[in-house]
């Protein structure tokens, strides 16, 4: 990627941010824009940065809240290329179609599309003409009275007609919703079909009790595993000199069991 | 956005045979090609999108490789990125070859650092610590992790005087260096000759625990220290420089690590008592209140011996206490005080500098 491309996305990220970018805030998206496919996790992003751990929290939290940054997973981080082009798709997206021309889609589906019990639409690739549920337009908050394909990729945010190589895939427009899109031949109809589902909250659920049980085992393995280790090579051939380490390393387990509040409440004191 | 097609796509697989996977190859070069040309960041953004979410076949790593040789500077500097974001080939240790190779032969320098980024967390990409490319040398800082295998370069990196990024970065790595890697990393450090600064810069970032059990508690200097007088006047030099570093800047970890065993061990508070009253005094005002209350639960039912031992501790962090510590170290001397007349005057002693 050229200077003058990164140049364009770093104004273009700039405003997003409406001028308000702190000089931090820049250095953390200078990196993603040398290079959009980086997913640093914050611990990364420090070193890379040079930004302490606690001052880049609330960095990265004010970039994800512009939009600018998403979750990469495993708590990495990385650039939001679909809010970064979104702005201008909006503002930029012509009809390859003159409206005028637009042939209104046949009706033919209409009766089964709304039998159907998710959002679903039907896109012909020929006419870019839109026949779709009324769940559909209301899952993404669109207008049901002017079906238009424009309307519908501006608010995926990429030009849906353009994906057709590319199907299928799934695109998360939201925290809680999600759209699948596939290539549909049937009757009379050649295009791509559209489900819009809104996520299980389970799914977050789930996804929150992974984050929470890796965070528990990652604290566990620092905090009990290893000095449980040392303990036991301690015991297996004890030293006279390592009495102190043994003892901090009881500190420790003690002190993550006392953090979950595991421990008796006498612990303490005896260990002391 | 989030777009994981890989099962979707593993199912029109199977559904469509071969034939699809051959036609998904010329897909990657056209988005490349697109993403380097395009003046449209929209188009570029939405590009880059698919070529994180596309994952090349064993083919498709095949033609991103080729571009990195032999495209134009912006493919092959996205082709090394995608490469290095999706990293199918590190399974293979033919694939890590691979990469090292492309990343040995590319004469662009930001093409070399995206290479060694996908390199990250592999042995190999401690080789570029020393390229003379200061983001390649960077990005290889970042992405070696810290292991038997790479610590020699890794010196070899400080020791060249590289940039101070980049001994930041490998500073800082050192600082999490797992104990066990210590006591290597130190006969390592005979291997080449090393100025003061460079070498007090590098037992400032070492974990303290590790250093004061090797350089200031133990008795057996490193193998290549015996019987070698020149070796012996490294390791005494080493000695003097780790006891400065850990002494300038004592970490919570080593004064609560002295604190406990001077508390248990008189042979230890009397070999180690200047060490501490000097670690002690330098101790990070921050710090002073959690020594207190360490030093409060090593006395709980104590001995008075190991009291009067701890006392001395405790009159020497006075110095570097602020606020309500100051009041729970003096509450806590009284306490101390009231238990019998000779540890009272002890600490009467201690407290007027004639203990």
């Amino acid at each position: 990627m050229g200077a003058d491309h990164i140049s364009d996305i770093a104004d273009n990220a700039s405003s997003l941010l409406h001028g308000a970018t702190s000089g931090a805030q820049q250095r953390v998206l200078s990196e993603y824009i040398k290079n959009p496919f980086l997913d640093d996790d914050v611990q990364a992003l420090a070193l890379r940065t040079g930004i302490a751990r606690q001052e880049l929290a609330p960095i990265l939290a004010g970039l994800r809240d512009a939009g600018l940054l998403q979750s990469a997973g495993r708590r990495g981080h990385m650039l939001n290329g679909e809010q970064l082009a979104a702005p201008m798709l909006a503002q930029e997206v012509v009809p390859l179609v003159d409206a005028g021309d637009v042939v209104p889609a046949a009706p033919a589906w209409a009766p089964l599309l709304e039998a159907l019990p998710g959002g679903v639409a039907l896109l012909d690739l020929r006419d870019r003409s839109v026949q779709a549920n009324a769940l559909f337009y209301k899952l993404l908050g669109l207008s049901s009275n002017a079906p238009d394909a424009d309307e519908i990729c501006v608010r995926l945010g990429c030009d849906v007609m353009s994906l057709i190589d590319d199907l299928p895939l799934v695109l998360a427009v939201e925290n809680d919703l999600e759209v699948q899109l596939r290539p549909c031949q049937m009757a009379n109809f050649d295009g791509i079909i559209a489900t819009v589902n809104s996520v299980d909250p389970t799914w977050e659920f789930s996804k929150a009790q992974v984050q929470i049980q890796e965070d528990l085992y990652a604290q566990l393995r620092d905090e009990v595993a290893g000095p449980a280790d040392f303990l036991q090579a301690f015991l297996e051939k004890p030293k006279k000199s390592e009495l102190g380490q043994a003892r901090a390393a009881i500190e420790r387990i003690n002190a993550c069991l006392s953090l979950f509040l595991l421990n008796n409440p006498s612990d303490e004191d005896s260990v002391a | 956005m989030v777009m994981d097609i890989r099962d979707l796509r593993d199912e029109e697989a199977e559904l469509d045979g071969v034939e699809e996977a051959e036609e998904q190859t010329p897909g990657l070069l056209e988005w490349l090609d697109a993403c380097a040309t395009t003046s449209d960041p929209s188009e570029r953004a939405r590009l880059i999108t698919q070529l994180r979410l596309c994952v090349p076949s064993e083919e498709g790593l095949s033609l991103l490789r080729e571009v990195v040789a032999s495209g134009g500077r912006a493919q092959a500097l996205l082709a090394a990125q995608v490469l290095g974001h999706h990293r199918p080939w590190l399974s293979t240790p033919a694939g890590v070859r691979q990469q090292v190779a492309l990343a040995q032969g590319a004469s662009d320098p930001s093409v070399v650092a995206a290479l060694v980024w996908g390199l990250r967390q592999r042995d190999e990409a401690a080789e570029f610590i020393v390229h003379s490319d200061s983001a390649v040398a960077r990005e290889a800082a970042l992405a070696a992790p810290v292991s038997r295998r790479t610590l020699s370069p890794i010196l070899a990196g400080l020791r060249a005087g590289i940039r101070p990024e980049v001994e930041r970065i490998l500073l800082h790595k050192l600082h999490q260096i797992h104990p066990s890697l210590v006591r290597y990393l130190v006969d390592l450090l005979v291997e080449g000759s090393w100025g003061e600064e460079a070498l007090r810069g590098l037992f400032a970032s070492l974990p303290q625990m590790s250093l004061f059990e090797l350089f200031v508690d133990s008795h057996h200097p490193a193998s290549w220290a015996v019987g070698d007088a020149e070796g012996a006047l490294l390791w005494q030099r080493m000695v003097r420089l780790a006891s400065s570093a850990l002494v300038d800047r004592p970490g919570s970890e080593l004064l609560r690590h002295l604190l406990s065993r001077s508390g248990d061990d008189e042979a230890f508070a009397r070999r180690h008592g200047a060490f501490l009253r000097d670690a002690v005094r330098r101790a990070d005002v921050d710090l002073g209140a959690d020594l207190v209350g360490h030093v409060e639960r090593l006395t709980f039912g104590a001995s008075e011996d190991k009291v009067a031992r701890l006392a001395q501790s405790l009159v020497d962090l006075s110095a570097r206490l602020d606020g309500a510590a100051v009041d729970k170290m003096h509450s806590l001397l009284e306490e101390w005080k009231r238990r019998s007349a000779d540890l009272k005057l002890k600490i009467y002693h201690l407290e007027q500098g004639i203990g």
